[in-house]
């Protein structure tokens, strides 16, 4: 008897155990950010919520290294092990990853969309910003998640007023050029102390390649046209004279009121801005999270703080509105999930608006249903995306050999803002190697 | 134990290291000459990796960047090779002398050698920069220079900036290997000289030299295969910049596998890399050889 009990309770057990394995459908999260604290534990709240809604499906956010993430996708992608969600960035080349698969690696949405409408009655077909952002060849291979704006010029209110600058002369570029030598100050020996301006110049970040894109398209230039195919060699305009124009005016005002020509990184500039060494500079709205906490002294995040935005080029007796950068964080379905239709009820859930509001502490929330918290919590922040959004946003062209071409654009980048090479020299270098990257694609 | 089951035991562990080279440098080395044949992209969107004979080697042939590369990896192996030679023989000398705090002096020699690359690339960032560097402050406090001198920035010098850097790193093995050759020197030789009443110079072409000759020269095969696939040093401190003044042809094999997995291209990079070093690899034992 006591045998049979053994081996009944033993069944029991196996049964439950296999029973509770098969009713569970497992879904990994693969996000950059997983390593910032905050938002691991956003990710970490969403999923426990996420699982009330949906007790069969269980989610597991994987933490990798932020650095290496973006690496470990390609290889993943390649072979065919990434996690069923991933984070993907619309301003480095989602295609070069979807294209990475043949057939695409990211599941086409478009279907999953249609109709799709949260419990807090967020539309996903209404509601969610940026959805054409996310489109390739007509499909819709990634649900915009988060979005981040590049730059608006961020100064100190109480500097200009000290100075009798009146802060509209930052809205072009010969007034910020103006403003920069006049608030830039030196000691005895003529050694710099404070600096009217700051841009990057190192090719190790790609930072630098983010806050000069906008210098490049307002003065009319960039990689293709506008950033639009056909991506052919005969349509790049990376050595155009707008592009040399562009370089030329931040090579003066650098060296007018810049640190010295030495490489400088986004994130050694932005504390010289917090300590009050550099008097106005680029940003973008991810930087606010840093200026609201490090901001010297206390509270002049709120009182103190002030944005322009990016300036209109007046060069050469010519007008040119200012052209934003615009990016934001996606996620994507991968094509080989086992679960696609519970990996898009996840990514859904992640554009709720209770997940949104959360978010606001990265960046900017796609549910436009999150954006009046976000504004009143973040007045800050809601400003400065006010500001951005009155102009046209742009983003780097979107193709297979985007990984390429961001090497020779860093190179390129640091070379003239260094003063290593003439931007004439360095951009006519730069579009012949772009030439050859998308000449050997074609063979 | 059974004579034949030991013998066949013995066996097997006489296996061991040819089955440990065949694992991890037979079949690696096999495998990248087969990736530079082949159409190695992963992220063409192919699983297929075509066999395309000498392409590779014809992408790597024909790119402009690849001979400016190679041209300023010689300049770096020569000039690089050539200081901790010389750095090196010149502190063994030093070292191998009688003064007090000569066993401190040579502990602290093993400093630089043993700190890892990262540490010593951060501190050389930090030291030469030009807007708060210690070395730019005691430039323009001394009036040597009218503003701070952007050494990694500045394409001119960038190259020069981190050989000097990989020597004061790497001289003070060169400096070890070479004190342990020269305290193994019968000090007769030395008494026998100066009984002959040979001058300093002397003593040193006729007795220091041909006794440690052996050892610096082997020494300056390893530094010229070390060298020339030199990578972390470079890559933590300029990045082959500016304007790809200090870019290493390892530089860019690592650009091409692990930034834009062209393998195909890289591995092609890498067998030339490897055919220059067993060149020189060859002159070494052709030199063990003669001398045996």
């Amino acid at each position: 008897m006591r045998t049979v009990a053994k081996y009944a309770f033993s069944l029991l057990f196996l049964f439950l155990v296999a029973g509770f394995g098969f009713a569970q459908t497992k879904l990994t999260v693969a996000c950059w950010w997983m390593n910032d604290p905050v938002r691991a534990a956003n990710m970490q709240t969403a999923i426990v919520e996420f699982q009330k809604l949906y007790p069969k499906v269980q989610v597991e956010a994987l933490i990798l290294d932020g650095t290496k993430y973006w690496d470990k996708l390609y290889l993943d992608i390649a072979n065919d092990s990434e996690a069923d969600i991933v984070a993907v960035d619309t301003g480095a080349g989602i295609s070069s990853y979807d294209q990475t698969r043949p057939g695409g690696a990211f599941l086409a949405l478009d279907k999953y969309i249609k109709g799709y409408v949260l419990k807090d009655g967020t539309s996903l077909e209404k509601d969610i910003l940026f959805l054409n952002a996310t489109q390739r060849s007509g499909q819709t291979i990634a649900l915009p998640f988060i979005n981040f704006y590049a730059q608006n010029t961020v100064y100190r209110k109480s500097v200009l007023k000290a100075a009798g600058i009146d802060p509209k002369k930052l809205e072009t570029w010969s007034g910020q050029l103006e403003v920069a030598k006049a608030l830039t100050k030196a000691d005895a020996s003529g050694k710099r102390t404070t600096f009217g301006f700051a841009h990057p110049t190192t090719a190790k970040d790609v930072l630098t390649r983010w806050f000069t894109m906008p210098y490049l398209w307002t003065a009319g230039g960039g990689i293709f046209p506008l950033e639009k195919g056909p991506y052919t060699p005969d349509r790049l305009i990376f050595n155009s004279k707008e592009n040399i124009k562009a370089f030329e005016y931040l090579l003066s005002i650098n060296k007018a009121a810049g640190p010295t020509g030495d490489r400088r990184y986004y994130d050694d500039i932005r504390p010289l801005f917090l300590t009050g060494d550099v008097a106005f500079m680029q940003a973008a709205i991810w930087t606010m999270s840093s200026i609201e906490t490090d901001m010297m002294p206390a509270g002049a995040f709120t009182s103190d703080l002030a944005f322009a935005p990016f300036p209109t080029y007046d060069l050469d007796g010519q007008k040119r509105a200012p052209i934003y950068e615009s990016w934001g964080n996606p996620l994507a379905i991968s094509s080989k999930s086992k679960h696609p239709k519970e990996a898009f009820d996840f990514i859904a859930y992640m554009h709720s608006i209770e997940v949104q509001k959360r978010e606001g502490v990265a960046a900017s929330p796609v549910n436009k249903k999150a954006l009046p918290f976000y504004n009143s919590v973040k007045p800050k922040q809601g400003e400065f995306v006010a500001m951005a959004t009155k102009y046209e946003m742009r983003i780097v062209p979107d193709i297979p050999q985007w990984n390429e071409f961001e090497g020779v654009i860093r190179q390129t980048f640091n070379s003239i803002l260094v003063g290593a090479q003439t931007p004439k020299e360095a951009l006519d270098e730069g579009q012949a190697e772009m030439v050859k990257i998308l000449q050997a694609k074609k063979k | 134990m059974k004579k034949t089951t030991r013998r066949g035991i013995e066996a097997t562990l006489f296996i061991l290291p040819l089955l440990t080279l065949v694992l991890f440098v037979a079949i690696p080395l096999v495998q990248a000459v087969i990736m530079s044949f082949s159409d190695y992209d992963m992220l063409s969107g192919s699983r297929e990796h075509a066999f395309v004979g000498l392409d590779n080697y014809q992408t790597v042939w024909e790119k402009a960047r690849f001979w400016k590369m190679a041209a300023i990896t010689g300049w770096y192996t020569l000039w690089s090779v050539f200081g901790k030679m010389l750095l090196g023989l010149i502190v063994a000398l030093l070292l191998n002398a009688k003064f007090r705090g000569k066993g401190i002096l040579r502990s602290l020699l093993v400093i630089p050698w043993a700190m890892p690359g990262i540490v010593v690339a951060f501190l050389f960032t930090l030291f030469l920069d030009s807007e708060y560097g210690v070395m730019n402050a005691l430039l323009l406090a001394l009036k040597l220079v009218p503003e701070g001198v952007p050494f990694i920035s500045r394409a001119d010098i960038a190259l020069p900036v981190v050989i000097l850097i990989g020597v004061w790193k790497n001289f003070p093995f060169v400096a070890l290997m070479l004190l342990a050759a020269l305290q193994n020197i019968p000090k007769e030789l030395y008494e026998a000289a100066d009984v002959d009443g040979a001058k300093p110079l002397q003593k040193f072409f006729r007795i220091t030299w041909p006794m440690t000759f052996s050892v610096w020269f082997i020494m300056l095969i390893l530094q010229l295969v070390g060298t020339i696939k030199e990578f972390d040093l470079v890559y933590l401190v300029t990045g082959g910049g500016p304007a790809l003044a200090t870019n290493l042809v390892g530089l860019d094999i690592y650009d091409q596998s692990f930034r834009f997995f062209k393998l195909g291209i890289a591995s092609a990079e890498g067998i030339l890399l490897m055919l220059l070093s067993l060149i020189l690899a060859f002159i070494y034992y052709r030199y063990e050889f003669r001398k045996r």
